[in-house]
């Protein structure tokens, strides 16, 4: 078990952006110019050149004209970047402007010279030292499930999914029903997935009364809702559960942004990983789960020291090397397995490549980018397994799909679909 | 006696017959398949293969019937080999099961004379490899070969020939019309001691006969017809079972081979045919778990029965294989194919035009799309209307419907389903564009998979790290 936290978390104060090559774009700029205007001209251009922001993978037109909104918003980001590379002391503001500190200098040299997974390892230890939120975040997951190794679930289901059409919800009492059966499943997945039995009526109804409180469900039954409050209502309940799920069932005592901004940053270390897209027939919403642990020592090869706390206890990675022959065959053979798996049901020759890959990772524990690295080695090099990767998307899977999940590169290239065959 | 009332008791309101669901369209039950799939087993018409549209498929009838068909198969440079590629990727659901599956009616009708314009006696079979690797090497896909065989009717049929054949040899006045009323009366009777005691015509006689066909004069000993008939009480025929049981105890490998390739054929030449065609579907279950070194072995295996080997068959290519591939196959198995010399005499890919022993199967056009969804609807319509009466749906939406399933087949009929239930759910009478943009907009589809998270295998970093 991971030692109880000695240190002093503080996952609240995090910033608001979750890209840590935000740090870099902005390190670039500052690199470049001294006056804030100035650095934030730049930062927009270079945030433009790395595809930053909400649609990674959708191409952004060049002469996209940033609307007075947009910008706002894109000043918002950049406020909360500079505000952060300040406190790790990446930067500093000084009289005649913004300049690098030797500590700022170094981390560019980490992206430039030892690539962007250096860089992020680089800030986890600035970040971890300052608020030490990761460590709290490992412990949560590992303290409430054990059973799977601190996977945590965050279910989300849509009246869809639970086989209620959106076009026969009109009045409360249909809302109702819809909230009833979300209250089931929602049981249901506790015990499946936490090993724990609980009944939700009670905060069902104080979800229900809730939202008659602020006019949002008609109190009475058969009275129409306003339909243009359905969204609303629905992200109501949403929060109201992942809430529900994050502090009361997991212990977490921070908001659910912070948890969120933490989480998708320790994505892009190999902390830890996050999906709302693990391929299960029967679950809807996010995962997440530990791809590290919290010790004095380790015996494995596989894991590495990653930052030391005042406690002397250790964050490791799982960080499996492609050289040792058994992460090798583990690899292989996982990869093959997933396809076979995905295949099964897909009838077809060439599956989504991204569903093997949370597949994959899920068994090994291993960070995405690893995932990507391995397979690129396994692509090349002659094994017991051949693999074919193309760019066409499977014509089942709409646009909207690739748009939000990350492709996988290999070769310089994205890669969409994958075919295994025995070599 | 409290608990015996339960068998007097009615329910409280009596079931009423309502109408059909599908009344209101004139339709008797929906006409289109929820999962489909062919499953030529099935007695559900619309997954049979017995509702089908042969023009949305006429380009590749027509290269099928120009190049293998209408092809003398006694001409031993007839193609031995052909492929049936799907254009796509993601190759399912275009119809390739369904078409070789009319392909064999049309061809076992009447031997295969009508489809060769009278040039060719033949018959045809499928193959279909077990999934997961099951079907990995040639010896097994031979058994899988000599079931499909067994499973047809065609050596009942041939054993009525030889004896037919056999019988007016021996008595140029026997009448047939007198004797049999039918096909399956001819079959049934020539395949019956009874018959043969009853109509007394001497058994005995009529199968040593049958044994002097030229062809049949180099089977061994222990073959079914060559077992000299005994003089016993009750005497026997020889029948398909006969075949199987024989087969079932021969050694594997070599025995078996010969049997199929070269003993089997000359049994079909000496009652007249002159070649067979072998769909294989989903041939890829073969290659996708045979390593290298098996797909040789198993290319150079085929190479020796169908061209160059000792048997029979290599010398006059009785049976044709066609393979039912899809695009990233040829790939799977280029290599292999090269290295055996398939690749030489059947090649799997090829620049320019499509050569002759290729079947290419594109997607289907909006035409054909109507096609399809007209002829499953005829099926199952109450009342006769129209031949091209496609209604509840319109014009527009089974365009819509086309386009959105990308004009894959099984698509398209999956679709015109799902929207069919929802108009029967929800009392529409029209099925238009609107509706169909609704259906296609409610649902993102994504693969179903096996193992949910839940139960999927993981490392446990905890007790890793030890």
């Amino acid at each position: 078990m991971p030692g109880k936290m000695s240190v002093d978390a503080r996952p609240h104060s995090v910033k608001k952006f979750y890209f840590l090559e935000y740090f870099y774009v902005l390190l670039k700029s500052v690199q470049s110019y001294s006056s804030n205007q100035k650095i934030f001209k730049q930062f927009l251009a270079l945030k433009q050149e790395h595809q930053l922001g909400l649609s990674k993978y959708k191409k952004l037109t060049v002469d996209d004209p940033a609307s007075p909104k947009r910008m706002g918003k894109y000043k918002y980001t950049f406020d909360q970047v500079m505000a952060e590379a300040v406190e790790y002391r990446l930067v500093s503001v000084q009289v005649l402007g913004t300049v690098l500190t030797s500590l700022g200098k170094k981390a560019i040299n980490k992206y430039e010279n030892e690539g962007p997974s250096s860089f992020n390892q680089f800030l986890f230890t600035l970040m971890e030292e300052k608020y030490s939120a990761f460590h709290y975040i490992l412990d949560v997951c590992y303290e409430a499930n054990p059973e799977k190794s601190g996977l945590l679930i965050f279910p989300i289901y849509s009246a869809h999914r639970l086989g209620i059409e959106r076009s026969s919800i009109k009045t409360s009492s249909d809302l109702r029903i819809y909230f009833h059966q979300l209250k089931i499943q929602l049981e249901k997945d506790i015990d499946r997935y936490l090993g724990k039995t609980v009944n939700l009526t009670e905060k069902n109804d104080a979800l229900v009364n809730r939202l008659i409180s602020v006019d949002l469900l008609p109190q009475n039954d058969s009275q129409l809702f306003n339909p243009k409050n359905y969204n609303v209502i629905l992200k109501r309940v949403r929060d109201f559960w992942l809430k529900y799920f994050l502090q009361d069932l997991y212990n977490y005592q921070f908001s659910l942004n912070s948890f969120d901004i933490w989480a998708y940053r320790g994505k892009q270390i190999g902390v830890l990983h996050i999906t709302e897209f693990y391929p299960d027939p029967d679950f809807s919403g996010r995962i997440v789960y530990p791809l590290s642990v919290i010790k004095h020592s380790v015996k494995s090869k596989n894991f590495h020291s990653l930052f030391s706390y005042s406690d002397h206890w250790k964050i490791y990675l799982h960080q499996p090397s492609w050289e040792d022959e058994v992460n090798r065959e583990d690899f292989l053979k996982s990869l093959h397995q997933a396809y076979l798996d995905v295949r099964r049901y897909a009838r077809s020759y060439f599956v989504n490549l991204a569903s093997i890959r949370e597949k994959v990772c899920y068994t090994l524990k291993i960070p995405e980018y690893l995932f990507d690295q391995f397979l690129e080695r396994a692509y090349h090099e002659k094994f017991k397994i051949r693999i074919s990767l193309e760019v066409d998307k499977l014509p089942e899977e709409t646009n909207a799909i690739y748009l939000r999940r990350t492709p996988v590169m290999i070769d310089g290239k994205y890669r969409n679909i994958i075919a295994i065959d025995l070599a | 006696m409290g608990s015996l009332d339960k068998y007097l008791k009615k329910a409280k309101t009596e079931s009423v017959v309502g109408e059909g669901r599908f009344e209101k369209f004139n339709l008797k039950e929906n006409p289109f398949p929820s999962s489909p799939f062919i499953n030529p087993h099935s007695t559900d018409a619309r997954i049979n293969g017995e509702i089908y549209e042969p023009s949305i498929r006429e380009k590749e009838y027509q290269k099928l019937q120009e190049n293998f068909l209408e092809v003398s198969q006694s001409n031993p440079n007839h193609l031995r080999l052909g492929y049936i590629e799907d254009t796509s990727y993601i190759g399912r659901g275009n119809g390739k099961s369904a078409f070789i599956l009319d392909m064999q009616k049309r061809i076992n009708q009447d031997f295969g004379l009508n489809v060769s314009n009278q040039l060719n006696k033949s018959f045809a079979v499928t193959v279909v490899p077990e999934p997961s690797g099951k079907t990995k090497t040639f010896e097994r896909f031979v058994d899988l070969l000599a079931n499909s065989i067994f499973r047809s009717d065609i050596v009942e049929d041939v054993l009525t020939s030889l004896r037919l054949e056999a019988i007016l040899n021996i008595d140029e006045t026997f009448d047939i019309q007198q004797h049999f009323v039918d096909e399956n009366d001819l079959v049934r009777k020539l395949n019956s001691v009874d018959w043969f005691s009853k109509a007394d015509v001497n058994l005995r006689q009529v199968s040593q006969k049958v044994l002097q066909n030229k062809n049949l004069q180099g089977l061994p000993n222990d073959f079914p017809l060559s077992s000299s008939p005994t003089i016993t009480l009750f005497p026997t025929i020889v029948s398909k079972s006969d075949f199987i049981e024989y087969y079932k105890n021969l050694k594997r490998g070599k025995p078996k081979y010969e049997f199929i390739f070269s003993h089997l054929v000359d049994l079909f030449l000496a009652a007249g045919f002159n070649g067979a065609y072998v769909f294989i579907d989903d041939f890829e279950r073969i290659p996708d778990f045979q390593s290298e070194r098996q797909k040789r072995d198993f290319a150079v295996e085929i190479r020796s029965c169908l061209f160059d080997g000792l048997y029979t068959n290599a010398k006059i290519g009785f049976y044709t294989f066609v393979l039912v591939l899809h695009a990233g196959i040829p790939r799977l198995i280029q290599t292999a194919w090269d290295q055996s010399g398939l690749g030489h005499r059947a090649p799997i890919s090829y620049k320019g035009g499509t050569p002759k022993h290729v079947i290419r199967f594109e997607k289907i056009t909006l035409e054909h799309a109507f096609a399809l969804l007209c002829k499953h609807l005829k099926a199952y319509r109450i009342t006769n209307t129209e031949a091209d009466d496609i209604s509840p749906f319109t014009k527009g939406a089974i365009s819509k419907i086309a386009e959105s399933s990308e004009f894959n087949a099984s698509k398209i009929l999956k679709m015109a389903y799902e929207t069919l239930e929802r108009a029967a759910d929800k009392s529409i009478s029209e099925i238009d564009v609107d509706l169909i943009a609704q259906e296609d907009a409610a649902g993102i589809t994504e693969e179903k998979q096996t193992d949910g998270i839940h139960d999927a295998p993981t490392k446990n970093l905890m007790q890793e790290s030890e």
